[in-house]
């Protein structure tokens, strides 16, 4: 079965790296997650995980974080199918897609949280697969809902829609630029935020930034998804620009990079993790602006190389705890052996 | 400088995180940084818990104030169901279960509306909430027969009793005739 990060492409997945959507719902019949006792959110873990078990024997599999050890959750967490909040509920669950790229989190802040990532741009998937499974819980539990407040939520920044939908952007000249605060400031009048997924905003690294919906309230679903689609549209054609800037300022300094970036990639015998997610930044654009090319004229699925690098990850791979030198010993040769030939 | 975690190791690692203009720091040491959750996409499914800490400003903000009112009655107001005082609420900036909503609401009403920049939702309704709607219009598509016909009438039923409590006679006589028309079409089909 193939996991949705083992595909590529989608639209924009030159920019674009991933699409995700949230819903976050409650059950009327019981205290919000924080103030649930132990019993109770049992009872309520269980029961939603009885109803799928039942209708869905095949199609998820049921993951309970008291029966996962610490490395199989951060493992989870950093494959992105559970939050890092779920990963500290000694109660929590999740029911997760065999593609893995549908998750739904029980007890986690709120007592369902529906989650979908897609590969590029795809929000109407993402959102298509989030409401069925909305709908499906909707038609044997009964949500807590307000004629005027919308969705109940544990907290008031998601009342409403219960709705987060966000974009994964690989944002390099941007970022080289220094124009991710501007952007930032500018998006933000809108009710969007851009944060950087690793480090800070001016020095993160991996050049890759989450931009996504804050609003909740006032708005439809789909009037909120176009607005952020708006507003990454532009961002994603100011990239272009920038990169088409970049390159035929010193298209020797572009491709320098590109290249010693993937020698390093295919050769290296140790790699930290910001190391390896700056050289995947460098590819990423290489391969983008049509410096690089993979030999067999493939794209490389890049969520999964992401998610591979992962210390978690690499450390389930083999199945103990690596020191971080084991770590980044296993990451050059896990890149090694998994970055295509370029021609 | 020695590591925020462990407190033995000297800090190697340095993190910023900038949001929304407020700046944290972090200071970690490199085993500490590989297990942290400063790592990828961690901060991500955290940004709830930042943006809620902004409301407990606003909120919290104005109770500071207001300390000499300590005997507000807003702020004697509690949760019947899970006990959540209005201070428990500005302190997590969080709903303690479904009925907090009813209790706490009113009071922050434009708080939520400062927040999100509106206080009504538009958007997806729950399926008892839709059907509600359609056979207030009387346009009741026929619904897929395995339908709990027994769910539907115990919402209507909660609704009506609402109704009256509110003294909205109008709408719990449209609520008892919809309870009405399922009921016999119950009936019809037995």
């Amino acid at each position: 079965m193939y996991k949705w990060y083992d595909r590529s492409g989608g639209d924009n997945d030159d920019v674009v790296v991933s699409s995700r959507i949230r819903l976050a719902r409650n059950l009327s019949d019981y205290k919000f997650a924080s103030r649930l006792e132990e019993d109770e959110a049992e009872r309520m873990v269980n029961s939603v995980v009885e109803r799928f078990r039942k209708d869905y024997p095949e199609e998820y599999k049921y993951v309970f974080m008291n029966e996962c050890g610490e490395a199989q959750r951060n493992a989870l967490k950093e494959r992105r199918s559970v939050s890092s909040y779920l990963v500290k509920s000694r109660t929590g669950a999740a029911v997760i897609s065999k593609d893995e790229g549908t998750s739904i989190l029980l007890n986690a802040e709120d007592h369902i949280r529906i989650q979908v990532l897609e590969n590029g741009m795809n929000m109407p998937e993402c959102f298509r697969k989030a409401n069925e499974a909305d709908d499906y819980i909707d038609a044997n539990f009964d949500y807590a809902f307000d004629e005027k407040y919308g969705y109940k939520t544990t907290y008031p920044t998601n009342v409403g829609t219960g709705l987060k939908a966000g974009y994964t952007l690989h944002l390099p000249a941007l970022a080289d630029a220094k124009r991710i605060s501007q952007i930032g400031t500018e998006i933000g009048r809108f009710g969007i935020r851009i944060k950087a997924v690793y480090g800070d905003s001016e020095s993160g690294y991996g050049n890759l930034y989450q931009v996504s919906t804050q609003k909740t309230l006032g708005q439809e679903e789909r009037e909120i998804i176009k607005d952020l689609d708006d507003i990454v549209m532009q961002i994603i054609s100011q990239e272009r620009e920038q990169r088409r800037f970049r390159y035929e300022k010193d298209k020797y300094a572009a491709e320098d990079m590109a290249y010693k970036s993937y020698g390093v990639l295919r050769y290296a015998r140790k790699l930290s993790l910001r190391d390896a997610m700056s050289l995947l930044s460098e590819l990423m654009l290489g391969m983008s602006t049509g410096i690089l090319a993979a030999g067999n004229s493939e794209h490389i699925a890049f969520n999964k190389l992401l998610a591979d690098i992962q210390p978690a990850v690499l450390g389930s791979s083999v199945g103990r705890d690596l020191s971080v030198d084991e770590t980044d010993v296993l990451r050059a040769q896990y890149l090694r052996n998994n970055i295509p030939e370029i021609i | 400088m020695l590591c925020e975690k462990c407190g033995k190791n000297t800090a190697t690692f340095h993190y910023t995180e900038v949001l929304n203009g407020v700046k944290n720091e972090h200071h970690l040491c490199g085993e500490c940084a590989a297990n942290t959750d400063v790592s990828y996409y961690s901060s991500i499914f955290d940004n709830d818990m930042n943006l809620t800490k902004l409301l407990s400003g606003i909120l919290g903000g104005r109770s500071v104030l207001a300390d000499s009112e300590k005997d507000d009655p807003a702020r004697q107001v509690q949760c019947p169901k899970c006990h959540t005082t209005y201070g428990d609420f500005v302190a997590n900036s969080s709903f303690g279960c479904p009925d907090c909503y009813d209790v706490f609401g009113p009071l922050i009403s434009d708080t939520i509306k400062k927040l999100q920049g509106s206080d009504r939702h538009i958007g997806k309704k729950p399926l008892l909430y839709r059907k509600q709607e359609q056979r207030a219009e009387n346009d009741v598509t026929e619904e897929k027969a395995e339908f709990d016909s027994r769910r539907e009438i115990d919402f209507l039923s909660k609704k009506l009793k609402e109704a009256v409590a509110e003294e909205d006679f109008a709408e719990a006589a449209k609520l008892r005739d919809m309870i009405a028309q399922i009921r016999g079409k119950e009936e019809n089909n037995v």
